[in-house]
C-alpha cells in the first residue's frame, strides 16, 4: 500500500537535512519513530502499571477486559499514580538544576569558584530583598553566602519560612493552597513524598494522588525560579540582543562548537575561554575562527545572555551534527537524544558529556566541576580543535536561510522598556492596553518538540492565529527555538503578524525604549527553567489589579510536549490558576476520572484546567475563548 | 474467492486492539522452542508471522487471511500444505527459501527470513539462507477434536482478536490493509 510521506518539520534548514541524512544513511528521530509504530496504546492511555514485580498489569478501556491490576488498583488510581511519578522526575530535574547553581553561589562567596563572579549585583539585592535578607552595610560577598544559604536551606527545610515560595507565589493564591492543605514544606521531601504515595499498596485514591501532584508543582515553580534568578546573579539579566537562529548559522570556515543541555554553568565558561583560543583556531586553518552555537535551553541561555546564535531546538539536535560542520557537541543535562553520539560517529564530530550524573554511553567525558572550571573548559575546546582536522569538506552543507531573532526579554528587560512609557509606574501601560482591548491577553508558550506531531508546525501557526486577534506572545524553551527560527521574534513579524491593537502598543514601547520600531511579535523570556520570569510579570499584574492570576486574560500553551519537565510545568501553571493548552494527547485518558478533574474538575477550586486540542487553529479559538471569558468576568 | 469461504483465518477488530504487540511476541514464542524469558536470556531473535500496524488512528494486524493460495501452486518444494480446517501451512523444515510463494502472495503476507548460519570451516563464501514464514494459526497447536488454539487470540488483552470463517471479515482485514 502506498502512503504518502508525512511531512516531519516545517523548518526549511531542518528538511534538508532530514534529507542530507538520507544521503548519508544516519538515522534520525523521525526514522526511529516510523519504526516504533504503532506504540502501545496501554502505555498511550497510562493504563499500564509497573510500579510491582506482579505486574505488568493494563486495563483494558474497550473490551471484556481486565478493569483492575492484580492488587486491584483500577484505571484511575494507575493512571494517577503514573501521572504522579512522572511529575516527581520532572520536579527532580529542576531542584538538581537549581541545587547545582546554588551550591556555585555558595563555593563563590567562599572563595572557591574562580572561574564565576557575581554579574549583576542589583539582581543580588533584588534576590535578597525578596528571601527577605538584610542587606544594609553588607558586603556583596555576604549577601550572596545569605543567599546561597538560604536557598540551599530551602532544599530540606523543615522548620521556619519556606523562602522561595514566599517569593514566588502571590498571597491569594497561597491561601487557597493552605486552604487545600497543599503548602509543600521545602524542595526535596515534596518528590520524595509524591514518590513514596505511589509505592505498592500505598495510597489508591486518585483525588488525593493528583493534590500530591499539586503539591510538588508548587515546590518546582518556586525551584524553578531559584534556577533561574540564581543564573542571573552570576551570569547576569538578560538584555535584548540581537540575535540569529537556525541552522544556517553554523560556519564553514569556523571550528563550530554546539553547546547543548539545559545548565548555563559550563557554557558560559566555555564560551570565555573559547573566546582567549581564537587564534589558535585560524592558525589551523579555520579562518573565522571558534563559532559558538547554541542547541535546546543551553542555547536559549546563551542567545538571551550573549546573543550567541541559536542553532536547533529539541528535534533538530541530530541536525546539527549531520551538517557535518560541527567539531564538538558539549552536552550537560536533560533532553540530549542518546543518539547524538551514534550520529556524531558518522562524521568527525566528538561528543562530550561533563557532568557526572549525566554521562552520555559512548561519547567523550570530561568532568566539569565549578572549583576547575576553567581547565576543564579549555579541555573540551580542545578536543574541538582536535576535532576540525578530521572534517571531511564533503560532508559538510550548512543550510542558508539564517534567522534573526531578538532575544533576551527577562522580566526586567520588559519593565525596563515599560518604564520608558511610564517611569512611576511602569505596569500600568500594559495594564491600560490589556483593559482597552488593545491587547486581548498574553499566551505562554512553552514546552518541547514531539515526533507525534510536525516539528514546530503548532507554534508557528498557533502563534500567527493568535497575534492577529491581539494577544501578546511570549516563549521559552523549544517553543521559543522554533519562533526565532521562523523570524516571528523581529520586528518585521510585529509588521506582519500582529493586530492592530497590538501593533500599536508593541510599536509604542518599542519606540519608547529607543529601538526604532516595535517589540518583536514574540517576547523571548528564555529558557524552559525561565517560565517563572513570566510568573513573576503575571503576579506584578494580578497584584496591581488586587486580584488573583486565575482572574487574569493570561494563558498557557505546550503543544508539543513530551518531557516530565514540561508535564511538571504545566501543572504548576494550571494550579497557579492558570489555562494551559497541550497539544499532544496526555498519557491519561485511560482514567475517566483524572482526565476529567484535570480538564474540569481542578477548574473549579484552583482557576486552571488543562486543554487538550491537537488541531493548532481550533487550539487558539479555544484559548481566545478562555480569554474573552476572563475579559468578561473582570468586566473589560 | 470461490473456494476459500470455508478456510479459517485471523482477524483484529481495530476498534479493540490497543497496538501493544502483544499477539506478535506470543506468535513469536508459539512458533519456537523457546519460553520468552530463556528467549530473551539467551539473546535470540524469535520472529512473528503477524505484524502490529497502524492505519490512520487505528490499530489491527497484518497477517495471511488463508486466501485461495497462489503460494500453494507456486511452491515447487512441496513444503505448503492445506489442512483440513482450510490453513495454509509452511513446514519450515522443509522449505528451502525460494521466494516463488512470497512472489505468488497477494496480500504481502508471506515474510522471508535469514536464517542465521554458522562460518563455513572449508573456506567457502557464507551463503544467505531463507525461509518463508506466515501465519498458521498456530497449527501445530490443534487440538484431538480439531480446535485451534492461535496464540495471538488467547495472548490478546483486549479479546480483539478472533478466528473466524466469516469472509466478509476477510474483505475487511484487506481492504483496511489497502487491498
Amino acid at each position: 500500500m502506498l502512503e504518502t510521506p508525512r511531512i516531519k518539520t516545517v523548518d526549511i534548514s531542518a528538511q534538508k537535512m532530514i534529507f542530507k541524512a538520507e544521503l548519508d544513511k544516519v538515522e534520525t528521530a523521525w526514522d526511529r519513530y516510523d519504526a516504533m509504530q504503532p506504540q502501545c496504546g496501554f502505555g498511550e492511555t497510562g493504563l499500564c502499571c509497573r510500579v510491582c514485580w506482579k505486574g505488568p498489569c493494563r486495563i483494558d478501556p474497550l473490551g471484556n477486559g481486565p478493569k483492575k491490576g492484580i492488587c486491584g488498583a483500577d484505571a484511575d488510581t494507575i493512571v494517577a499514580r503514573n501521572l504522579l511519578r512522572s511529575l516527581c522526575v520532572g520536579a527532580s530535574a529542576h531542584t538538581e538544576h537549581a541545587r547545582h547553581i546554588a551550591h556555585t553561589l555558595y563555593a563563590l562567596s567562599e572563595n572557591e569558584a574562580p572561574a564565576y563572579a557575581i554579574k549583576d549585583e542589583h539582581k543580588l539585592l533584588d534576590v535578597a530583598k525578596r528571601l527577605k535578607i538584610d542587606t544594609e552595610g553588607r558586603s556583596i560577598t555576604e549577601i550572596a553566602k545569605e543567599v546561597a544559604s538560604v536557598s540551599l536551606e530551602d532544599f530540606a527545610r523543615f522548620h521556619g519560612e519556606f523562602r522561595w515560595l514566599n517569593a514566588v507565589i502571590n498571597p491569594l493564591r497561597k491561601a487557597k493552597f493552605e486552604a487545600l492543605g497543599i503548602m509543600p514544606q521545602n524542595l526535596d521531601s515534596v518528590v520524595v513524598n509524591g514518590l513514596a504515595r505511589t509505592h505498592v499498596g500505598s495510597e489508591s485514591d486518585p483525588l488525593n494522588l493528583l493534590l500530591a501532584g499539586a503539591r510538588v508543582a508548587i515546590a518546582d515553580v518556586s525551584t524553578m525560579a531559584m534556577g533561574t534568578e540564581l543564573s542571573d546573579i552570576l551570569f547576569g539579566t538578560p538584555q535584548p540582543t540581537m540575535t540569529t537562529a537556525n541552522l544556517s548559522v553554523l560556519k564553514k570556515d569556523a571550528i563550530n562548537i554546539a553547546l547543548h543541555g539545559h545548565n548555563p554553568l559550563l557554557c558560559e565558561i566555555v564560551c570565555d575561554v573559547a573566546a582567549t583560543m581564537n587564534d589558535e583556531a585560524k592558525r589551523l586553518g579555520a579562518s573565522e575562527g571558534i563559532n559558538i552555537v547554541g542547541v535546546c535551553c543551553t542555547g536559549n541561555e546563551l542567545m538571551m545572555r550573549h546573543g550567541i546564535p541559536l542553532a536547533a531546538n529539541y528535534l533538530s539536535q541530530e541536525l546539527t551534527i549531520i551538517t557535518g560542520a560541527v567539531e564538538a557537541m558539549i552536552v550537560d543535562t536533560q533532553c540530549i537524544m542518546p543518539a547524538v553520539v551514534e550520529t556524531a560517529n558518522n562524521y568527525h564530530t566528538v561528543v562530550i558529556s561533563t557532568l557526572d550524573d549525566n554521562k552520555m554511553a559512548g561519547a567523550t567525558h570530561i568532568s566539569f566541576h565549578p572549583e576547575t572550571a576553567i581547565e576543564g573548559a579549555r579541555k573540551i575546546v580542545q578536543l574541538a580543535l582536535d576535532a576540525y582536522s578530521r572534517r571531511d569538506p564533503n560532508k559538510v552543507d550548512i543550510p542558508t536561510n539564517t534567522q534573526k531573532a531578538i532575544g533576551g526579554f527577562s522580566y526586567e528587560a520588559i519593565i525596563a522598556a515599560l518604564q520608558m512609557v511610564d517611569k512611576e509606574n511602569p505596569i500600568k501601560p500594559l495594564i491600560d492596553n490589556i483593559v482597552n482591548g488593545n491587547i486581548q491577553g498574553v499566551v505562554l508558550f512553552g514546552g518541547c518538540n514531539n515526533t507525534r506531531v510536525v516539528h514546530d508546525y503548532n507554534y508557528i501557526t498557533m502563534t500567527k492565529e493568535l497575534a492577529k486577534r491581539n494577544v501578546l506572545v511570549l516563549a521559552t524553551g523549544c517553543a521559543a527555538g522554533a519562533l526565532a527560527k521562523f523570524g516571528f521574534m523581529t520586528q518585521q513579524a510585529t509588521e506582519d503578524y500582529a493586530g492592530d491593537g497590538l501593533k500599536t502598543v508593541l510599536t509604542a514601547i518599542g519606540q519608547a525604549a529607543g529601538i526604532g520600531g516595535p517589540l518583536p511579535l514574540v517576547l523571548n523570556m528564555g529558557s524552559c527553567v525561565d517560565n517563572t520570569r513570566a510568573v513573576r510579570l503575571a503576579n506584578e499584574i494580578a497584584n496591581t489589579l488586587g486580584v488573583d492570576l486565575d482572574s487574569l486574560p493570561v494563558c498557557v500553551s505546550a503543544p508539543e510536549l513530551m518531557s516530565e519537565k514540561a508535564q511538571i510545568i504545566g501543572t504548576w501553571a494550571t494550579v497557579l490558576g492558570l489555562p494551559v493548552h497541550i497539544g499532544i494527547v496526555p498519557q491519561i485518558i485511560g482514567s475517566p476520572f483524572v482526565t476529567s478533574f484535570l480538564t474540569q474538575g481542578i477548574e473549579e477550586t484552583l482557576g486552571g484546567k488543562f486543554i487538550v486540542e491537537v488541531d493548532p487553529i481550533e487550539a487558539a479559538n479555544k484559548l481566545y475563548t478562555e480569554i474573552q471569558k476572563r475579559r468578561q468576568k473582570l468586566g473589560i | 474467492m470461490s473456494d476459500v469461504v470455508d478456510n479459517i483465518f485471523i482477524y483484529t477488530d481495530p476498534e479493540r486492539c490497543m497496538g501493544c504487540h502483544s499477539c506478535e511476541l506470543a506468535c513469536a514464542m508459539s512458533h519456537s522452542s523457546y519460553d520468552f524469558n530463556s528467549a530473551v536470556l539467551a539473546g535470540v531473535v524469535l520472529i512473528p508471522r503477524n505484524k502490529v500496524i497502524a492505519i490512520k488512528n487505528q490499530t489491527t494486524t497484518a497477517q495471511c487471511v488463508q486466501c485461495e493460495a497462489p503460494c500453494l501452486d507456486a511452491c515447487k518444494s512441496n513444503c505448503m500444505t492445506r489442512e483440513a480446517v482450510g490453513v495454509i501451512k509452511i513446514d519450515e523444515e522443509k522449505c528451502i527459501g525460494c521466494k516463488l510463494c512470497f512472489k505468488a502472495c497477494t496480500y504481502d503476507s508471506i515474510t522471508m527470513v535469514e536464517i542465521p548460519q554458522e562460518e563455513p570451516t572449508d573456506g567457502k563464501k557464507k551463503r544467505k539462507k531463507l525461509k518463508a514464514f506466515k501465519c498458521d494459526l498456530c497449527f501445530d497447536r490443534i487440538d484431538v477434536d480439531g480446535s485451534l488454539h492461535s496464540a495471538c487470540v488467547e495472548a490478546c488483552p483486549t479479546d480483539a482478536i478472533i478466528i473466524t470463517r466469516d469472509n466478509s471479515y476477510r474483505i475487511k482485514s484487506l481492504s483496511l490493509r489497502g487491498y
